[in-house]
């Protein structure tokens, strides 16, 4: 039976009811597979790096200042090489803990507010934030035309009346160069055609993808970027691909299953180019 | 290089013909920018498929039609006028850089452009006369900020330009509307043209 929320964009659905619903794929979940299999079935076993952890600090501060104090806890500048600094410590970490929040030290904090600044000074993406134009954390859900199974996405902005959809990357360099590469390497290709045909399939109409990167560290340059259609075909193609040989995982006994998890089902030769 | 060039005309008088020819050329006017350059000698030229476009248009307008025929070792063109059938024909000789295929339409598309530049005396280089007279037709405004005339005239950058000059997405239609299909088809420039549609989307 079909879900009910096939076909429908959803404002305000908490993250956690988001993530958690297995009849729906999600764009990482397609990446995986890429990846291997195994990459995949270990999924949840993913350690939340610092990177990850300011990086969604910063999205909330962006995009959802509302819900930041019910989701983080600033930690007031200690110095931690005294008796006095390592107790106050420890009783914001017992309190984060206790009202679980995620504790962010005032560096941190700083940092965050430094790139929050240099978003909302950019001269193509200011009005974005301090407008607040559009609507943020969209839950999209969609029945995908080509390869055939329930996909979800969730947009960090939607502004359904310019067509466009907006993604924040928060990273060391965003540089034309330095993008690039992160799209081959996180494959943001893939990323950004899932979630318009997701688009395309719930709302009918073609949507524009954009990637709002901001520097991790001085200079802090942000740079708006998109993807042409080659870049997003080569994404749908992957996909595709992707999701077949999920598919043929699945349908396989459970001898030939472990054939497959890995990168490479056999032997391979390799030849070394050094040069 | 030696061209043979054959000039003919028919009917009894040309009175109407030419006065049609008056009024494409006043349309046209002398100048067409260039979108197209020539990666061994590094001059700019016109790209056929704009030329043909800009031509047709104001032709079809003033009743005229230009007809252009290889024959294997030269190029017919007739220009014609509709109501009366006064026509003027000329013969333009190719030669060959290579007897392949591929030489063969390189020359016809070389004669093309030129005969067609040539009739109604049209210069592809940097616009010099004073009263700005300009092939632009369909897009009558001055434009919105001046760029230094030593600026690239390739196609992209030629169209960056004018893209950047769009300030709105409806400029910006209205310029993309008017670019021949070989410039739409052009990947680089059609990415340009979304880019710039998304920088005036998010500015709108």
């Amino acid at each position: 039976m079909p879900s009910k929320l096939l076909g429908q964009l959803i404002k305000e659905m908490p993250f956690d009811e988001y993530i958690n619903k297995p009849e729906f794929f999600h764009a990482s979940e397609v990446k995986l597979f890429g990846q291997s299999i195994n990459h995949w079935e270990t999924r949840h076993q993913q350690i939340s790096t610092d990177g990850l952890r300011m990086g969604s600090a910063a999205h909330t501060t962006l995009l959802e200042f509302n819900k930041f104090s019910s989701r983080y806890l600033v930690m007031p500048k200690v110095d931690c090489r005294t008796k006095i600094g390592k107790e106050q410590k420890a009783l914001a970490e017992t309190q984060a803990t206790k009202e679980n929040k995620i504790l962010l030290d005032q560096a941190e904090w700083t940092q965050i507010l430094n790139w929050r600044e240099k978003i909302t000074d950019d001269v193509f993406v200011s009005d974005l934030f301090t407008k607040n134009l559009g609507e943020n954390e969209i839950s999209g859900f969609f029945s995908h035309p080509v390869v055939g199974v329930d996909g979800c996405f969730r947009c960090d902005k939607l502004l359904r009346d310019k067509k466009l959809c907006i993604d924040l990357k928060f990273m060391l360099s965003a540089h034309p160069f330095a993008f690039a590469s992160a799209v081959k390497k996180y494959r943001y290709d893939i990323q950004a055609s899932w979630y318009l045909d997701g688009l395309k399939a719930i709302t009918g109409e073609n949507y524009d993808f954009l990637f709002v990167v901001c520097e991790k560290v001085r200079p802090w340059n942000v740079q708006t970027y998109r993807l042409d259609e080659e870049s997003l075909e080569k994404g749908r193609d992957d996909t595709r691909h992707f999701i077949k040989r999920f598919k043929e995982y699945r349908s396989a006994s459970e001898t030939e299953k472990k054939r497959l998890t890995g990168y490479y089902n056999g032997i391979q030769t390799l030849n070394i180019k050094w040069y | 290089m030696e061209n043979e060039l054959n000039f003919e005309i028919k009917g009894v008088t040309a009175k109407e013909l030419f006065e049609a020819w008056f009024d494409v050329k006043k349309k046209l006017g002398s100048h067409i920018v260039a979108q197209g350059k020539n990666p061994h000698f590094g001059n700019d030229y016109i790209m056929l498929d704009t030329l043909i476009n800009r031509i047709d248009k104001a032709c079809k307008e003033y009743g005229l039609g230009i007809m252009q025929f290889p024959t294997g070792e030269g190029l017919i063109t007739i220009l014609l006028h509709r109501e009366s059938g006064h026509y003027i024909q000329s013969y333009y000789k190719l030669i060959l850089d290579k007897q392949t295929p591929q030489g063969v339409g390189s020359a016809i598309t070389y004669a093309k452009r030129q005969i067609l530049q040539a009739m109604f005396g049209l210069s592809a280089g940097p616009e010099e006369d004073d009263d700005a007279e300009t092939t632009r037709i369909e897009n009558p405004a001055p434009p919105k900020t001046t760029q230094p005339k030593e600026v690239s005239k390739t196609a992209f950058s030629l169209a960056k330009i004018e893209m950047a000059r769009a300030d709105t997405l409806t400029d910006l239609a209205e310029y993309w509307g008017m670019q021949s299909d070989e410039t739409k088809n052009n990947k680089q420039i059609r990415a340009l043209k979304d880019s710039r549609k998304a920088e005036l989307n998010l500015k709108a």
